[in-house]
């Protein structure tokens, strides 16, 4: 079976994926467009895929490109009065807590946003990310002393102290 | 003290297990006395929690990431946090410089300007209020509803005269901007003349939780615009009435009604206000603000109402719902929650759990639409009991004027959403067709075409229902089956024999001797069919009115054709 055949056939699954991976990657409403297009890339370049074991692994990083390219391209049009983000949500906690996700550098969010809110295993983020898994490590380590620094300052209701 | 820091990967380290004791003796009494490290350290767990909590989609300001920065500064001046650099120890004398200068500024400006120049720059005053909340915790300045339950009474769903009848309203001071006059709140409250079960109209919308009394909505011009809600007994006897057409039981004596409202069912319209109201119409409390602000970007723009029938209410659209923002907050006994995210959909039968849909699907969509991530909080709100944040679900009802189809098991180990079952251990998913759960534990569905009962995952036929139509439970472990196409209902109360009822006998009261125990089912299953059948029939009437009449022709006679 082709790749073309098994995006094919596994559509409906490939799309609900790539779709939940854009919209974490801050696609927003834009996200199915997103992973539909990344779908029909993959369909027309599909001799670009060396391994077919990797199918999905491969999608993803498409769609996830196009993210980026989607949001390089927004942060150009101009500022908006809110912003949608994918972050965790603790009711006990303030809000301000949650945005510090949003202010990691970019890298570091991604690798904490795949791993941590998709839970994605680190080889997978890493795949999506094209770099080692070792790099994905790096990141999110980092991204968590980033983290700590950030919310030094916070008492346990994620007030500011 | 030791002069030296701990390291911060040395304390990211320890902070993983949670406290010190993974120290060495004395980095630990140096991370006692040095508030850096002991900051630090609680940056790390503060940090920890927050990659452990549920992830959502989110609407967050822009501006919050100015008022954090700032805020951070604060935070950081020497009297709140160790001073790592010098110029913080300046910072205060800066700042009230600063503050001198522009205290003085203000002052010596308007004598600088010239007279005949108009000021023109903005009041920092107006600035501020002008400038949205993040948060609904923080809502001082917000329109909406504050967190803290203390809030006056003010239930505009009630007429001024029912307000002073019941002695609640009236007796505390309302903001009049709230008291918006509803269409139809010139109504005479309380109960009215009983009308026999025969004589019902309205549209249905549900049995108390013991049966004891139904809510039906008055519906002036079609089912979209009526305008008061009517409390009857199981007999049809009005017992009160309030201004509204979404409501829904908090508790088998408690009734929230929404208004004014262009909603029904549990589904309200924008800028509404939430009253409690007992089975005699009288208010007897209130939600404070308004709910479900309009939003105008995204859609989405009306709110619901979730009751657990035993005392817990939960109300959608706080702030102004949209697919990214969608906000509640949950009543229980007499406080209001803070505000939460997502949109409520079910109560457990026990009212200790909330089913909460977090929406990520854009515009497009309704309330009574729903696809998103589901979560499983406390009935506060406040605690999270299950998250799927992977598992998305969509929850509509396929009736336009409906809230999603979705109910807790007994057990309050699953869940029914919209057909598709979710075991709330594992999150695994089974579609198994709109039903709902008999007190035993049993699921009952239309699946495939046929009434089905599920234990477990695992179904079988119930061949004594024809099948092709709806299911419907009660909590009394009756199954009713009813046709959209006009056939009578069928019923049965476990484990009797299977009656065919027609909505004769449902009327008459004739058939009421065997659907004692099925009458909380039965009634809306009629109720149901019944107004839509009358629904079908008044559209027809008016489609062959506005047809023009066909005019008789005349009978056509063989003519000769001339040749």
């Amino acid at each position: 079976m082709g790749v073309r055949d098994r995006v094919d056939a596994n559509y409906t699954k490939l799309f609900a994926d790539l779709t939940v991976l854009c919209r974490a990657l801050g696609a927003g409403s834009s996200a199915e467009d997103i992973a539909q297009d990344a779908l029909l890339h993959a369909r027309e370049r599909e001799h670009q895929l060396r391994d077919e074991a990797k199918l999905e692994a491969w999608v993803r990083r498409i769609a996830a490109r196009r993210t980026f390219e989607h949001l390089k391209r927004q942060r150009r049009q101009g500022s908006e009065d809110q912003i949608v983000a994918f972050v965790p949500v603790d009711p006990s906690l303030s809000i301000d807590v949650s945005a510090a996700i949003t202010r990691l550098p970019g890298r570091e969010r991604v690798a904490v946003v795949l791993v941590y809110g998709l839970g994605y295993e680190q080889e997978e983020a890493a795949q999506v990310m094209d770099v080692t898994r070792g790099t994905v490590a790096t990141l999110l380590h980092r991204a968590r002393r980033h983290l700590a620094e950030r919310l030094a300052g916070y008492d346990h209701a994620g007030e500011p102290a | 003290m030791p002069s030296s820091h701990v390291s911060s990967d040395r304390l990211g380290e320890v902070a993983q297990t949670g406290s010190l004791a993974g120290l060495r003796e004395a980095e630990r009494r140096h991370v006692e006395g040095c508030q850096k490290c002991r900051s630090l350290f609680s940056g790390y767990r503060m940090a920890d929690r927050l990659l452990a909590a549920s992830w959502r989609q989110t609407t967050l300001p822009a501006s919050i990431l100015v008022r954090e920065s700032a805020r951070r500064r604060v935070a950081n001046l020497p009297w709140g946090f160790a001073s790592g650099f010098e110029f913080r120890r300046f910072a205060p004398a800066a700042l009230a410089i600063l503050l001198v200068a522009a205290i003085g500024l203000a002052f010596e400006l308007p004598q600088l300007i010239p007279a005949t120049r108009p000021s023109t720059s903005p009041s920092p005053t107006a600035t501020r209020s002008a400038s949205q909340s993040p948060s609904a915790t923080e809502g001082q300045a917000s329109p909406q509803p504050s967190a803290s339950a203390s809030a006056p009474d003010n239930g505009p769903s009630v007429s001024p005269a029912e307000e002073q009848s019941s002695g609640v309203g009236g007796a505390t001071p309302q903001p009049k901007a709230t008291v918006a006059p509803t269409p139809g709140s010139t109504d005479t409250p309380g109960p009215i003349v009983p009308a026999g079960v025969s004589s019902l109209s309205g549209w249905p919308i549900a049995w108390a939780p013991d049966g004891g009394h139904m809510l039906l909505a008055q519906v002036s011009a079609g089912p979209q615009g009526g305008s008061r809600i009517q409390i009857r007994d199981a007999a049809g006897r009005v017992t009160g009435s309030a201004n509204g057409t979404a409501a829904v039981w908090v508790d088998s004596t408690t009734v929230a009604v929404a208004s004014p409202s262009a909603g029904l069912g549990s589904r309200f319209a924008a800028g509404s206000t939430i009253a409690l109201v007992d089975v005699t119409g009288h208010q007897i409390g209130a939600l404070p603000g308004q709910y479900a602000t309009p939003d105008t970007t995204e859609g989405l723009d009306g709110g619901v109402l979730v009751g657990s029938g035993s005392g817990e209410l939960a109300v959608v659209g706080q702030s102004g719902a949209n697919f990214y923002g969608a906000t509640y907050v949950t009543r229980n006994g007499h406080s209001v929650g803070a505000s939460r995210q997502g949109v409520p959909i079910a109560f457990s039968q026990d009212g200790g759990k909330l089913a909460v849909i977090h929406p990520t699907y854009g515009p497009g969509g309704s309330l009574g639409n729903l696809t998103g991530s589901l979560e499983i909080v406390s009935s506060s709100g406040s605690k999270t009991l299950a998250s799927f944040p992977r598992l998305h679900l969509a929850a509509s009802s396929g009736v336009p004027p409906d809230y999603p189809n979705v109910a807790f098991s007994p057990n309050g180990a699953s869940l029914l959403v919209s057909g598709t079952l979710v075991d709330l251990a594992t999150g695994l998913t089974t579609d198994v067709g709109n039903g709902g759960w008999l007190p035993d534990g049993t699921l009952t569905t239309v699946s495939n075409g046929q009434v089905m009962r599920w234990s477990g995952t695992h179904p079988t036929a119930d061949s004594r229902f024809a099948g092709g139509g709806v299911v419907e439970t009660s909590s009394r472990g009756d199954v009713v089956e009813y046709f959209a196409d006009g056939r009578p209902p069928l019923a049965t109360p476990l484990p009797a024999t299977l009656l065919a009822l027609t909505p004769t006998q449902l009327a008459d009261g004739t058939a009421a001797p065997v659907l004692t125990s099925a009458r909380t089912s039965l009634f809306q299953a009629w109720m149901a069919f019944w107004t839509a059948r009358m629904d079908a029939h008044k559209a027809l009437a008016a489609l062959e009115d506005l047809l023009p009449k066909p005019t008789p022709t005349p009978a056509v006679t063989p003519t000769e054709t001339p040749i």
